[in-house]
């Protein structure tokens, strides 16, 4: 028997590792951007399954809510290098 | 011991639904039933074993939909509180003011005649009932319609009433506009920008309490979270501006990260500020911590900490002086240039449901959440405590927070009237050179006053002390102004100055 606490473990498990790959595997940054963002969400989650919910809040805080707008501001920056002729 | 009203949603909602699950377990049957070769099965055994489960689930999901419904239903006030404030600001009236003058014909002039166009007859009565109308109410003459938009007074009571129904009619238009998706842009990204922004923005108000019993989840934590989830939507807002494919939304985009993240830092160590000195991360404890045990709202405590916290603020939610990334005069319509149907509507409410949990925040923070003004002192009154303590035990919670935080948000429209853009590289100098500073000045200031000064109340000359210093300070600061660069307009976020810029030029 699969306890509920288990099949969450497992659902964000598999977010975060899925994410992961998309980051790699993504053809464009921004959607490598979007699947780390998954990524960071399901370790938020994991966290918070592990009872550590300041790590989870400090997570997004710090993760998703700063480093990924620094990520971001990379991004834009050398927007026309990664994708020549995209935007007109 | 928590600050209580009478208004106990959630313990009415824990007995409702414990009574319920209690009689459906009582309806079935209590003896064994036989499954042959399965063996047998007790149902009431069963429910029982699942039961507390099933109520803890069934609790947090009607908190969650009564939390919701109650914000959604109070946020209509908030874009009638825009409307209307900035139309007397600005001696201009909105659409259901200027039309109630044309209900009735002008000189004896009716609306086309268009009833006896109807076969049988059957328009007659309309017919008549717009002469009635017109003989009684209309104008003899045409600039007495103009008159009836410009008499404030025209409407009576009754003003306050159709601007609600606007805000149903928008959003019956927005759900029946087409999904229209530019053909360059990116599709995926394009579609999911709309949901980070708007689920996080939602998801803000599970931990905003309206009141001392009316919230969804009240982690200890509930601060930090709810500051890490308001800080994910610049995300979306970033994607929306990219996907798009267009150069508008690109730079409107551009503008709100960097906007962001400049105002984020200072925002945090404000709110830091406050969880020092109410020595709590956790709202309702903040809240009670400046109702029982300090006596004093933060805001008396720490008017620097409240300052930076509009400021910062309103940044956040890009309202008027930092709006920047929507600047429709040269941004088309900003980083949501591309979206429109009943996506652009969602973002436009959600704008309206970031600058609402703003002010529900702040008066939460500094102006003591669901207590009257000075409720102590009044209630301790000689002859007139005995009306303010009916009063403050007549009032539910929530309603002194929602008039706390309208005002908050009429304060918003003020200072939305009152200013006009800022540039670019201004709000970024001003965010990381000033404010930046200040919270660290202010978060200072709260840990004195806590490691210092705290043993169970405060000292009674520190809320004068703090008030009226800060006041002098600002006066000081405002009198003494350099008086040679005020002449050459040339003051460090003056909007005049005498040094055009112009296209082409280098400097």
């Amino acid at each position: 028997m699969v306890s509920p606490e288990e099949v969450t473990f497992l659902l964000f498990a598999a977010i975060a590792i899925g994410g992961a790959l998309g980051c790699v595997y993504a053809r464009r940054v921004a959607h490598s951007l979007l699947s780390l963002m998954m990524t960071f969400l399901a370790v938020a989650g994991v966290f918070i399954l592990a009872e550590a919910e300041m790590l989870a809040a400090v997570q997004i805080l710090v993760y998703l809510g700063s480093v990924m707008l620094v990520v971001q501001f990379g991004v834009m920056l050398t927007r026309k290098q990664i994708q020549e002729g995209d935007i007109e | 011991m928590a600050s209580s009203d009478w208004l106990d949603v959630r313990g009415w909602m824990d007995s409702i639904i414990g009574w319920s699950l209690n009689q459906t377990r009582n309806l079935m049957p209590s003896s064994d039933i036989p499954l042959g070769p399965l063996g047998s099965i007790n149902l009431q055994e069963g429910f029982s074993s699942i039961q507390s489960g099933l109520h803890t689930f069934i609790f947090t999901s009607v908190m969650c939909t009564i939390v919701f419904a109650t914000m959604m239903i109070t946020l209509i006030v908030v874009p009638y509180i825009e409307r209307k404030f900035i139309g007397r600001l600005m001696d201009r009236f909105g659409n259901t003011m200027s039309a109630r003058s044309l209900w009735v014909g002008e000189g004896g002039v009716t609306a086309g005649e268009w009833w006896s166009t109807l076969p049988l007859g059957l328009g007659a009565p309309i017919g008549a009932l717009n002469r009635a109308l017109n003989k009684n109410f209309g104008n003899d003459h045409h600039t007495k319609s103009v008159t009836r938009v410009g008499d404030r007074g025209y409407h009576g009571i009754w003003f306050m009433l159709p601007g609600f129904v606007a805000a149903v009619a928008d959003f019956v238009k927005f759900n029946t506009k087409a999904h229209i998706v530019p053909e360059k842009a990116d599709r995926l990204v394009f579609e999911v920008a709309p949901v980070i922004i708007i689920s996080t923005t939602v998801m803000v108000y599970a931990f905003v309490p309206f009141g001392p019993h009316i919230w969804a989840a009240n982690p200890d934590l509930s601060l930090i979270f709810m500051m890490a989830i308001f800080g994910v939507a610049p995300l979306g807002v970033f994607f929306a501006g990219w996907a798009s494919n267009n150069k508008y939304t690109l730079i409107g985009g551009m503008r709100s990260a960097a906007q962001l993240t400049a105002y984020e830092i200072p925002l945090l160590v404000t709110v830091l500020g406050i969880a020092v000195l109410s020595g709590s991360f956790n709202i309702i404890e903040i809240v009670d911590f400046q109702i029982q045990s300090s006596n004093t709202w933060n805001v008396f405590l720490l008017p620097l900490g409240a300052v930076l916290f509009i400021v910062t603020m309103i940044a956040e939610v890009e309202r008027i002086p930092f709006d920047m990334p929507e600047a429709e005069a040269e941004l088309v319509e900003g980083w949501w240039t591309e979206y429109g149907g009943i996506r652009w509507g969602l973002m436009f409410a959600v704008e309206m449901m970031r600058a609402y949990a703003a002010c529900i925040l702040f008066a939460l923070f500094f102006l003591g959440g669901w207590e009257l003004p000075f409720q102590d002192t009044l209630v301790s009154l000689p002859i007139l405590g005995g009306i303010f303590s009916l009063l403050a035990n007549v009032t539910p919670g929530i309603g002194i927070l929602l008039i706390k935080a309208y005002l908050m948000f009429a304060l918003f429209v003020w200072v939305r009237a009152s200013l006009h853009r800022i540039r670019t590289d201004q709000i970024l100098e001003f965010g990381w050179r000033y404010l930046l500073p200040l919270s660290l000045v202010n978060l200072a200031m709260a840990m004195v006053m806590r490691v210092a000064l705290w043993n169970g109340s405060w000292p009674i000359w520190l809320a004068p002390l703090m008030t009226i210093g800060s006041i002098l300070v600002f006066v000081v600061l405002a009198i003494d102004e350099d008086k040679e660069a005020l002449e050459n307009s040339n003051r460090i976020y003056h909007t005049q100055t005498l040094d055009k810029a112009y296209p082409g030029r280098r400097d």
